[in-house]
């Protein structure tokens, strides 16, 4: 079995200088182990720092201790000691994270805002954007859009090119949260075919899916998260920073 | 000491040799000196009050003053004419104050004092001629600040330069500039020639006499050693070019000599003459003519 | 401090540079690593430090203690302050580059766009004014400017396009290292976001390092891959760009983050 993630000991919690520096603890003593073509769904309470562990895991958030390795070229690399450059360089070629929400540069056309992930691997940008037409035609959206900036999009657009965007650069390690949310049954489906899909081809998958139908379809093994306040008895939830 | 100086070391009406006192003229030789050890370098000076407006030649007068002796044969010339109002009164006060014999002729003359030409006829070895300067910055158009403009001569940082030549191509399609036009001297110096045509470019070149150059106003004194290159800027797809007529000189047919426009009458009729007007003389005495072109 | 050298060498490196203003800090232990093709931005309110810290960077300002050490594009590393100052203006124009947040500081208004961009190739060496051109046309294309309008002065332009064009002017020669202050400062929003977008695509086709002073949190998101907090002269937070701005530690951080209005 290849493991593409192990994550050991991970604590997290955030300190709040602007109230008195309170502290809140969000996760302690975290674990979890993604073998290459496996797929965890986190599942638990709305607060129980679901979103936390994904953007731990990616290294949005900074871990308070505990060890987390990615695969990456030929070994793995522990993104919790990693410094800023090699972060970097894991995000742009072996991890993914598609957040619930797309955050794209204004006025930057859909097709180039999917196409960039693997332009930055040095692909050419001509077979970055055929790379990136393929994936937003197999997710139902229309031509007439792949110009446009997806600012002005609906919801359920602007996911799809979040996701599309995610899913392009082909990442061994792909870390999903929520990616059917706004989504309608037809395109639901096609997002559950393309997770199978690269979980075929060896991709190890964390994410959060809210559907049950779509977590029974793509999920290997599921990890329940109780509120932080439950196990720990301690007060407080993820602040919403940023 | 300059031989044939009275003891006295002033003439009639009190004044010092050569209008200047000894000590300013010690001065400006010594700027002299410096100049033309660094070729092309402006060098600054205590430029003195004449008794003549800035923009008449006050740096030109300064320097002729420090250097006339009463052996010199001195010429004045003012566009390439000997007989305008300014080279006529410069010519007066030297002989006055200096005692010299002037001389409208190139040839026979030892030091020639010039506002805007180089006269036609080559110069020899031996020869001073004195270039009266009004602005003798030619990055000051680039760099209004003198700190920063001497810095970039020190560092010979001369790229803004040949944007001012881009700019010319760019809305004339040629190098418009027609005077003054930029020069590096001995490779080193970016150097303003002063308002001489372009035409008369070439002629600065590994010239055998001295050239001295004099801004009173802006208190500057640089200089072109004997035999010293100087290029003209230019860049490779637009090279250096003088300025050409279809015209002669309809006095004395002269046909490579650099030509003034005068206007004849109200219904566009023009002459083109010689603006030198010593060679047009000696041309004319030689027995040349512009054919029956004149009135 | 970072030594300059090994398989994966940074391009720039300081180590506790400090500037005072008399007895006013302007800047003070500031430790600074810049690797070759990676955006690096200073963030912190005015007068925080951020451009003096960007000044000494550059050149520009001689700090009063600690050392900038830029590695060259022959391999070379020089101490930037110590280099005499023909080599640090023939770097200033060849390797590196100044965008300022006025153009009007940064572009030659007296002579026309195509001039402007012309400058750094004149400077160089460039003598073919045919060569020149063709080079300045494309770049007036390459930052989105009308190329009918190459001979056009600066005046002519919006600000927008002055802010395009210094960009073009800074970047024809290439070069390998870009200090910008506030580049999107007083632009209006539609036109800062135009900018933005041009400013990265250039950044990833140069492969250009590039260090960048803002107080806007949300250019630093798009264009920085990491942050530098600034404030009372000092770097209180450093670390990758989402990091600092998604999980900030420091007070002065937090606070700052928690600053910007939403749209």
């Amino acid at each position: 079995m290849t493991v593409n993630l192990e994550a050991r000991g991970l604590s997290k919690s955030f300190v709040l200088h602007a109230q008195g520096g309170i502290r809140l603890p969000v996760l302690c003593d975290f674990g979890l182990t993604v073998a290459a073509g496996e797929c965890v769904a986190l599942r638990g309470p709305s607060g129980a720092g679901k979103s936390t562990v994904l953007r731990l895991l990616y290294g949005n958030y900074r871990a308070d201790s505990g060890t987390l390795r990615v695969a990456h070229g030929d070994g793995m690399v522990d993104l919790a000691t990693a410094p800023p450059r090699l972060i970097l360089a894991v995000r742009r070629q072996s991890i993914g994270h598609v957040s619930q929400f797309l955050r794209a540069v204004p006025r930057v056309p859909a097709e180039e805002v999917v196409a960039e992930p693997v332009r930055r691997c040095g692909v050419p940008t001509a077979e970055a954007l055929d790379r990136a037409r393929r994936l937003m035609a197999r997710l139902n959206l229309p031509e007439r859009l792949w110009r446009l900036a997806p600012a002005t999009f609906s919801g359920g657009e602007q996911q799809r090119v979040n996701l599309a965007r995610g899913l392009v650069a082909g990442h061994r390690t792909l870390l999903l949260d929520e990616p059917t949310a706004a989504l309608d049954a037809t395109n639901r489906a096609v997002v559950v075919d393309l997770i199978r899909e690269v979980r075929a081809a060896g991709t190890a998958v964390v994410g959060i899916f809210h559907d049950q139908s779509v977590r029974h379809a793509v999920a290997d093994r599921v990890v329940a998260l109780a509120p932080f306040a439950e196990t720990q008895g301690s007060a407080g939830s993820a602040p919403a920073l940023g | 000491m300059i031989d044939g100086l009275p003891a006295s070391r002033t003439v009639g009406h009190g004044y010092t040799y050569a209008y200047l006192d000894e000590q300013t003229k010690r001065m400006i030789r010594r700027a002299v000196l410096k100049a033309v050890a660094v070729p092309g370098y402006q060098v600054p000076f205590a430029s003195r009050e004449m008794p003549m407006p800035y923009g008449w030649g006050t740096g030109g007068i300064q320097l002729t003053a420090s250097l006339i002796g009463p052996s010199d044969v001195l010429k004045v010339i003012d566009q390439g004419a000997d007989d305008t109002t300014n080279a006529v009164s410069i010519r007066q006060f030297f002989a006055r104050t200096a005692h010299v014999q002037t001389t409208t002729r190139t040839a026979e003359s030892t030091l020639i004092q010039t506002r805007h030409r180089i006269p036609e006829q080559p110069l020899r070895a031996g020869q001073i001629i004195v270039y009266q300067v009004p602005i003798p910055e030619p990055l000051r158009w680039l760099e209004p600040r003198e700190t920063e403009s001497r810095r970039l001569h020190a560092l010979q940082d001369y790229g803004g330069m040949y944007v001012k030549l881009y700019e010319d191509i760019a809305r004339y399609g040629r190098i418009a500039t027609a005077y003054d036009y930029p020069v590096l001297v001995n490779g080193r110096y970016l150097m303003s020639p002063s308002p001489i045509p372009k035409f008369d470019n070439p002629k600065l070149d590994r010239m055998p006499a001295l050239q001295l150059f004099g801004a009173g106003r802006e208190k500057r004194i640089y200089a072109v050693p004997p035999h010293t290159r100087v290029e003209s800027l230019a860049f490779d797809d637009h090279p250096f070019q003088v300025q050409k007529w279809d015209q002669t000189c309809v006095l004395c047919g002269a046909g490579d000599s650099y030509l003034d426009e005068v206007i004849t009458d109200d219904a566009g009729g023009r002459w083109f003459v010689c603006s030198d007007t010593d060679h047009c003389t000696r041309r004319r005495d030689g027995g040349a003519d512009g054919g029956d072109r004149r009135p | 401090m970072v030594v300059i050298d090994g398989p994966d060498p940074p391009l720039l490196t300081a180590a506790g540079l400090g500037k005072w203003y008399g007895g006013r800090v302007g800047c003070r232990n500031v430790d600074v690593v810049v690797w070759p093709g990676e955006v690096v931005g200073v963030v912190g309110e005015s007068g925080s430090g951020k451009t003096t810290l960007l000044r000494c960077l550059a050149g520009m300002l001689a700090p009063g203690v600690g050392v900038v050490h830029y590695r060259t594009g022959e391999g070379t590393v020089v101490d930037v302050h110590a280099l005499p100052e023909p080599r640090r203006r023939r770097l200033m124009r060849t390797e590196w580059g100044v965008v300022h947040q006025n153009p009007r500081d940064g572009l030659r208004m007296a002579v026309s766009a195509g001039a402007n961009l012309g400058e750094r190739l004149l400077a160089e060496g460039a003598r073919h004014y045919g060569a020149v051109r063709s080079r300045a046309l494309d770049w007036m294309a390459d930052v989105e400017l009308d190329t009918g309008r190459i001979d056009d002065r600066p005046h002519a332009f919006s600000g927008g396009m002055q802010q395009r064009l210094q960009i073009g002017r800074v970047l024809v020669n290439r070069p390998r290292l870009v200090f910008m202050d506030e580049p999107t400062g007083g632009l209006d929003v539609s036109v800062q976001a135009r900018l933005l977008d041009l400013l990265r695509r250039l950044v990833a086709e140069l492969d250009l390092a590039v260090v960048l002073v803002t107080h806007d949190l949300g250019v630093v998101r798009l264009l920085a891959d990491r942050l530098l907090v600034m404030r009372g002269g000092e770097v209180v937070e450093s670390g990758l760009t989402d990091q600092v701005l998604d999980d900030p530690q420091h007070g002065y951080t937090q606070m700052l983050v928690a600053s910007v209005l939403p749209v």
